[in-house]
């Protein structure tokens, strides 16, 4: 068996994270529109340094393939 | 595309949930489906015969997880990089798995091919749910087998564009029976199934070849060795 626990969890994650209704998303935005300038600068500034700190073998999206 | 004629009108509110929308693809991208696809997935689907019953199920669970986190990321990144540009594009999946039937699930799936499929080639093209019940089937199963077809001309896709065209016509059949009335399926009943049905069409799509799909479900359905 090579299932491990990871696995496992990002599965569930997976379908957890489905769950979330559009409404969220959109709610989550319109709070992070309320943060003040530098506080927004230095989020997006985070998601760049954890961006270019991925793992670098992402495989391409499946639906290239059609 | 009647935005186009206009100004693209860009405010904040757009470019917040335009990053947001770009973020949240790439976390679905990279984080969830990649890992999952060369952690197990892609291992599993690569040799179906050398792995057990559990692996396979989780595998095929993990597919599912796999190919939503993977499509509609792209879709979120494309509509977050529209916001950045000022147009204002529709989600194309809606919490597809959460569907208690199959016509449900492919008005959560995919929205923009599933509404294409349906207004041009199930309405237009074949006469939509006009004329008898032979006719509805047929164009039923006429529409799942060409969006079938369209993902690549591969049996696979044959067979998950059959399955899903067989699914939604007993679903048809179903609701329209006398059996709906005796015999009610609680909700998530009703999700668990229909969820278990896209799970069994996600394996012939991904599988390699129409051989290795049923090597798959023989896997997962075939009685264990005597010991």
């Amino acid at each position: 068996m090579t299932v491990t626990p990871l696995v496992v969890a990002l599965i569930a994650f997976g379908l957890a994270i489905h769950a979330l209704p559009w409404d969220a998303m959109q709610r989550t935005a319109q709070r992070l529109r309320t943060l003040p300038a530098p506080a927004f600068a230095l989020g997006l500034a985070v998601m760049l340094v954890v961006d270019a700190m991925r793992y670098e073998g992402v495989a391409p999206f499946i639906y290239f393939r059609f | 595309v009647p935005q186009f004629q206009q100004k693209p009108q860009l405010n904040r509110g757009m470019v917040t949930m335009g990053l947001l929308l770009i973020v949240w693809g790439l976390f679905k991208k990279a984080v969830i489906a990649s890992e999952l696809a060369t952690a197990f997935v892609d291992p599993v689907f690569d040799a179906p015969m050398m792995h057990g019953r559990i692996d396979l199920i989780l595998a095929a669970y993990g597919y599912a997880v796999q190919i939503y986190c993977d499509f509609s990321a792209y879709s979120d990144m494309a509509i977050g990089v529209a916001a950045l540009l000022g147009y204002r594009f529709p989600r194309n999946f809606d919490r597809p798995y959460r569907a208690a039937s199959l016509q449900e699930f492919w008005r959560r799936w995919h929205i923009s091919l599933s509404r294409w499929l349906r207004d041009y080639l199930y309405i237009d093209a074949l006469g939509g749910n006009r004329g008898g019940k032979t006719r509805v089937y047929r164009n039923l199963m006429i529409t799942m087998l060409l969006g079938g077809l369209w993902h690549g001309a591969a049996w696979t896709f044959v067979i998950w564009g059959g399955l899903h065209g067989a699914a939604l016509c007993i679903e048809r059949w179903w609701s329209r029976s006398a059996l709906t009335k005796a015999w009610v399926l609680p909700h998530w009943a009703k999700v668990v199934l229909t969820f278990h049905v896209v799970v069994l069409g996600w394996i012939f799509f991904r599988a390699a070849s129409f051989g290795d799909a049923i090597a798959y479900l023989g896997g997962i359905f075939a009685p264990a060795p005597a010991q």
